[in-house]
């Protein structure tokens, strides 16, 4: 579980975030959305022990994120907005470093390429990777260790429609598994259905709760594009069985 | 935030990390440049030399001009190369001060290679091993010092070109500033008076104590020639140690900051 209270950063004078709170549950899917500026990266870097706020707390499985930081950071996955990796190493050797440093098993690297659709490019050095598979490496490691908390900036930006979708799948398998996913986004509408729970965050605080069945199309709209691509997903159930496989390494 | 240093030395985070820089080490085309310059740099160390002591003479000022700046640079390349990566990197639980100690560890273990290559033709077929051994291990500490040096000015800047500026003007710096500056103050009547302060300011800079603990060492000076006070004589009694003792501690001290300085980095 997340949970923030009354959290306040500011960068040099200007205030970002003026006493936010929130809370995420496990086994449910969170979105905080917003528009540019409102504060929902700077949440999300506040809760993967990135930067520190000002005041208030933040607290992962009931661990402060500033006092405990590193045994909080142990419970959490963070992906960053644009995830960069060493530009002279290659995916699976990203990976397998991650690996290491967190004390995962080296064998599940190679599933977590499959799932992200990365192993012809297993040998590829990270340079040389578009924007698109850079994301999905950046997936495939938030998803390697396994990780109970579950913390995605803006996750689907540089993702075509069909990995967009996947994505989403992926998600909704985690929670199920009683993972706690927290998702920033300005692309509310892809979400319509997906996520559990939607808070729209406005000028360093959470304004409001939205229904996450009847999300509007305000930040940013690319659903069009989604649809249109509904029939080469592969299916829920594919995912499903994929990522059970994968559960079990 | 916790200035974590209780983590830094798990193993397998480190594993991890000594695995990366060697990776990266290997593949990086600056290495590969100076391991030739290194074996270049000693075989005309040998070539161009009358005996053994010219050898290290010569050796000893590749190691002051290009060693100390190779390792600088090193230092510098290796902070600031995976910027980008920082916030995925910080955000997984290993306490940052393991990133500035793993690179550290790797970089130290590498120079001790190369720097095998520098030494090696004279090794090979010189006479004066263990005089050469000492100035290999000596070598190596100036090596560790400036790549620590190189690592605070990578962590610190904001980017490559301000890293650069600030790690080469601190070389410069050392080389060079300190003698100058050393030089105009001995006019000062308070230098005069007390011309220990002058030797302590020497004394204290990893690159004096290096060349004063070469040249000694290599019998370059005859040691009466600077046996002027009893800090000096004191030093040229114990050159050696104290030559390692300053190494030690500059790379210590900048290890530290560097780990200080990143745990307080927020993005």
């Amino acid at each position: 579980m997340i949970a923030a209270e009354n959290l306040t950063k500011n960068y040099g004078r200007t205030p970002v975030l003026r006493g936010l709170t929130l809370r995420a549950e496990p086994g449910e899917i969170t979105l905080l959305v917003g528009a540019n500026g409102a504060g929902k990266s700077t949440t999300m870097k506040v809760l993967a022990g990135l930067i520190r706020p000002g005041g208030g707390r933040a607290t992962v499985h009931g661990l402060d994120v500033v006092t405990d930081r590193i045994n909080a950071q142990r419970l959490l996955s963070y992906l960053p907005q644009s995830p960069s990796f060493h530009l002279r190493l290659t995916c699976a050797e990203v990976l397998r470093f991650y690996a290491r440093l967190r004390g995962v098993i080296v064998s599940r690297c190679d599933a977590m390429l499959e799932l992200t659709g990365l192993s012809e490019v297993a040998r590829v050095r990270t340079g040389k990777l578009s924007g698109g598979m850079r994301q999905r490496l950046g997936l495939a490691l938030l998803l390697l260790a396994d990780a109970p908390v579950l913390l995605l900036d803006e996750p689907g930006l540089s993702l075509d429609p069909s990995w967009r979708k996947r994505l989403q799948g992926t998600l909704q398998f985690e929670a199920q598994r009683g993972k706690t996913v927290l998702i920033t986004t300005h692309l509310v509408a892809e979400w319509n259905g997906v996520a559990d729970r939607c808070l729209l965050c406005g000028d360093g605080v959470i304004e409001r709760e939205l229904d996450p069945t009847d999300l509007p199309h305000d930040f940013g709209d690319s659903t069009s594009s989604l649809h249109e691509c509904d029939r080469e997903m592969p299916s829920p159930v594919s995912v499903e069985n994929e990522l059970r496989s994968i559960v079990s390494i | 935030m916790n200035f974590a240093l209780s983590s830094p030395f798990e193993t397998h985070a480190l594993h991890a990390l000594l695995a990366r820089e060697f990776r990266a080490a290997l593949i990086n085309r600056y290495f590969h440049v100076f391991c030739a310059l290194a074996l270049i740099g000693g075989a005309t160390a040998v070539l161009f030399s009358e005996d053994t002591n010219a050898t290290g003479f010569f050796i000893l000022q590749i190691a002051l001009y290009f060693v100390s700046l190779f390792a600088l640079l090193t230092g510098v390349s290796s902070a600031q190369g995976e910027r980008e990566e920082w916030p995925l990197l910080f955000a997984q639980p290993v306490g940052r001060g393991a990133f500035v100690i793993g690179k550290f560890c790797a970089l130290f273990l590498i120079f001790g290679g190369v720097l095998l290559l520098l030494f090696l033709p004279a090794l090979v077929t010189g006479s004066a091993a263990t005089m050469l051994l000492r100035l290999y291990f000596q070598t190596l500490l100036l090596a560790a010092a400036f790549v620590s040096c190189g690592l605070v000015a990578g962590f610190l800047a904001n980017d490559r070109s301000q890293a650069l500026i600030i790690g080469v003007s601190a070389w410069l710096f050392l080389l060079f500033g300190v003698d100058l500056m050393a030089l105009f103050a001995a006019r000062w009547p308070l230098l005069q008076s007390v011309p220990d302060l002058w030797v302590a300011a020497l004394m204290l800079n990893p690159l004096d104590a290096f060349r004063i603990e070469a040249l000694f060492a290599l019998q370059q000076i005859p040691a009466e020639a600077a046996n002027k006070t009893p800090l000096a004589a004191w030093w040229i009694d114990h050159a050696a140690l104290w030559f390692s003792a300053i190494a030690v501690m500059w790379t210590l001290a900048l290890i530290a900051f560097s780990a200080f300085r990143l745990e307080r980095w927020e993005e």
